[in-house]
């Protein structure tokens, strides 16, 4: 079932070999990736196994965000697994969570990014990972201080704020 | 609302194409709902209906609520009533909640939920409510007619269990600190296949009632009552369950006869913690019992295990025979009890754990091993608090009368593999291990895992003097912990 053209293969730093696939941006730039990692995106997995020649389109997601996408990738489809019983087990997962840590060091608007490409490209450890991020952000802030870090624009009339705060002052406030 | 709002919005809106665009509210529902989903909190997803009218009702879209902190639960209903989705997980935790108010949110919760519902009402400083007979207020159980799953912890709360409703797809069910109300016969039938025709699991544990429990069911596989006080006639017609464990039920109604009647013969396994009368207490036919895990054995003391070993001598021969011994820490004065302890069932697979409280152990484990000595397998749990624990036993102590498993022949001519968990390297231990080895006359493979507590250099120590008990056909393992992690322990020689 394994196809076609777009899989290549790179010999890996030990000395095997490694098939890889490569990824094509909205905007053209090319990724050559190894397919263990490629496949945690279950859309590109779908497409390998459809096969196809010249490289898998991407068409949602440009190259800067999907570098950022593969570099998760990568770590995330790297990691060996360790016999349960051993401490580098342990080791590796904190390592994991360090590494998630600062992936997430990004301005809003690419963290915007990488949640649709993660979505769209349906690598659910990112995604679960982009919306937690969100999540704290929104955490323990008032709706000003929400509104204001995020951009978003008060689009209610006075009379409809009254109605909500009345509605909400029985149930969430 | 806070009056520098229409502020707010004009400097978002001179600024909508730069950096300050809203690209979250851009996202699609489906992923906004995940973001709300991971706050963990329904009250926190529900505020954020107020950014915008993008926000408005997307909280009432999510599939799970979750309501914790010490919230008026009256304002869950009101939560409850203006949620939109189909409700797949209902997550409440209160404190101290009084049963008026699970009674605001709990029937509107039935009418909308249809999947699992989680209740936990922690009272402060109570462990258990029952113990000083208050009796608490109580509330009505609704029928959760849609509900798959149910938990309710309810701090010793009453509930009167309803008498009518079926429970049409309940799979779990479980009820811990719980008062119950409403008629003796009012649980059994309400878990019984007429009600419940696809619950597969029950759970009740540290309860107050009900005296008389009669449980029919076809669809049940897996049952466990641990203290539920009062307990005073336990029926089970259960013909597909697996797992039943009864704990510390009857104990209360002591000094009279437990009664029940048990009819499962499909039980695999079957742990039995409580008081046990062969006169009163009838197990029907089990020929698919594999496990049976019995009472507490105490090797000193004042009351006789006559429980434990009168449901000992109801089997002849079972898979995996699990015992549990216990030294009390004083045992001066105490009589000596396992020598009641005539017969054994023949076990494959023998479990023994131990709590020796610094006691010389060997006597009674091997008066254990003598009426067992047919087993293949041996797991033997070593507990103790500490490492000190030797000094425990004062000098003089009756337990180093019995010295004569020293010297006496025993054959253990089937047992081929040996597990020791918690080992500390006590002489107690030591000196036991070296009899083994010598009883175990065709013994393969022993694992032997030390205590967290003990460091490298002795556990090098007692690598060293175990191996010198073995033999070359036997092949032995050691393990410790290393930063909480078991890890195979090998020094290089």
């Amino acid at each position: 079932m394994a196809a076609a053209d777009s899989c290549d293969g790179i010999s890996t730093s030990g000395g095997g070999w490694e098939k890889t696939v490569t990824l094509v941006s909205s905007d053209d730039a090319r990724f050559e990736v190894r397919e263990a990692a490629a496949s945690l995106s279950q859309t590109v997995r779908r497409m390998i196994r459809a096969g196809g020649d010249g490289g898998i389109p991407l068409p949602k997601v440009d190259a800067r965000t999907l570098s950022t996408v593969l570099e998760y990738c990568n770590k995330h489809a790297a990691v060996p697994a360790p016999a349960p019983e051993s401490s580098s087990a342990e080791a590796a997962a904190v390592d994991l969570e360090w590494f998630d840590k600062e992936l997430m060091h990004v301005d809003l608007a690419t963290l915007c990014s990488l949640i649709r490409a993660a979505d769209y490209l349906e690598v659910a450890g990112l995604l679960d990972l982009t919306c937690k991020t969100v999540a704290d952000m929104i955490k323990s802030k008032t709706a000003e201080e929400i509104r204001q870090m995020f951009g978003i624009q008060n689009d209610f009339t006075p009379e409809e704020e009254e109605q909500l705060s009345r509605e909400n002052a029985g149930v969430f406030e | 609302m806070e009056p520098s709002l229409h502020g707010a919005q004009l400097a978002a809106k001179s600024s909508e194409d730069d950096a300050g665009m809203d690209r979250l509210s851009a996202l699609p529902n489906d992923v906004l709902l995940r973001i709300l989903l991971r706050l963990e909190d329904a009250a926190v997803a529900g505020r954020t209906s107020v950014l915008s009218s993008r926000w408005r009702r997307l909280w009432a879209l999510l599939p799970e609520l979750r309501f914790h902190s010490s919230r008026e639960p009256r304002l869950i209903a009101s939560a409850l009533l203006a949620h939109e989705a189909a409700l797949s997980c209902l997550d409440v935790g209160a404190e101290d909640a009084a049963p008026e108010s699970v009674a605001a949110w709990l029937p509107v919760a039935a009418r909308r939920l249809s999947g699992s519902l989680v209740f936990t009402n922690r009272v402060p400083g109570k462990k258990n409510a029952n113990e000083d007979g208050e009796e608490r207020g109580a509330f009505e159980l609704p029928c959760l007619a849609n509900a798959t799953g149910v938990s309710l912890d309810l701090g010793c709360l009453g509930v009167s269990v309803p008498r009518a409703g079926v429970f049409a797809r309940l799979t779990e069910l479980s009820l811990s600190r719980v008062q119950f109300r409403g008629g003796p016969c009012a649980l059994g039938d309400a878990v019984s296949s007429r009600r419940c025709p696809c619950l597969e699991k029950l759970t009740v544990r540290d309860a107050l009632g009900p005296s008389d429990l009669a449980i029919r069911s076809d669809s049940l596989r897996h049952m466990e009552l641990a203290d539920v006080r009062g307990l005073r006639r336990l029926t089970v017609v259960v013909p597909a369950l697996e797992h039943l464990t009864v704990v510390a039920c009857f104990y209360h109604h002591h000094p009279n006869r437990p009664v029940a009647n048990i009819t499962a013969r499909q039980l695999k396994e079957l742990r039995w913690g409580d008081m046990f009368d062969r006169r009163s207490v009838q197990l029907g036919k089990m020929k698919h019992l594999q496990c049976l895990c019995p009472d507490i054995l105490l090797v000193y003391g004042s009351s006789p295990n006559r429980s434990c070993i009168e449901l000992l001598r109801c089997f002849k021969v079972i898979q995996k025979l699990s015992l549990t011994l216990i030294y009390p820490p004083d045992i001066d004065d105490q009589p000596y009890l396992l020598g009641d302890m005539k017969i054994l069932p023949g076990a494959t697979f023998l479990h023994l754990s131990l709590t020796s409280n610094g006691h010389a152990f060997g006597a009674s484990l091997f008066h254990v091993l003598r009426l067992c000595s047919g087993t293949r397998k041996l797991a033997l749990k070593l507990f103790s608090d500490s490492l000190e624990e030797q000094n425990a036993c004062p000098p003089g102590c009756i337990c180093v009368e019995q010295q004569n498993w020293k010297t006496e022949e025993l054959l253990l001519n089937q047992l081929r593999e040996l597990e020791i968990t918690e080992f500390r390297g006590s002489e107690n231990e030591v000196t036991f291990v070296k009899q083994l080895f010598k009883w175990a006359t065709v013994l393969k493979r022993m694992k032997l895992t030390f205590n967290s507590l003990v460091k490298e250099s002795v556990a090098e120590r007692f690598y060293k003097i175990l191996q010198s008990f073995s033999r070359p056909e036997i092949c032995m393992e050691f393990y410790m912990y290393k930063d909480m992690m078991e890890v195979l322990y090998a020094p290089e020689d």
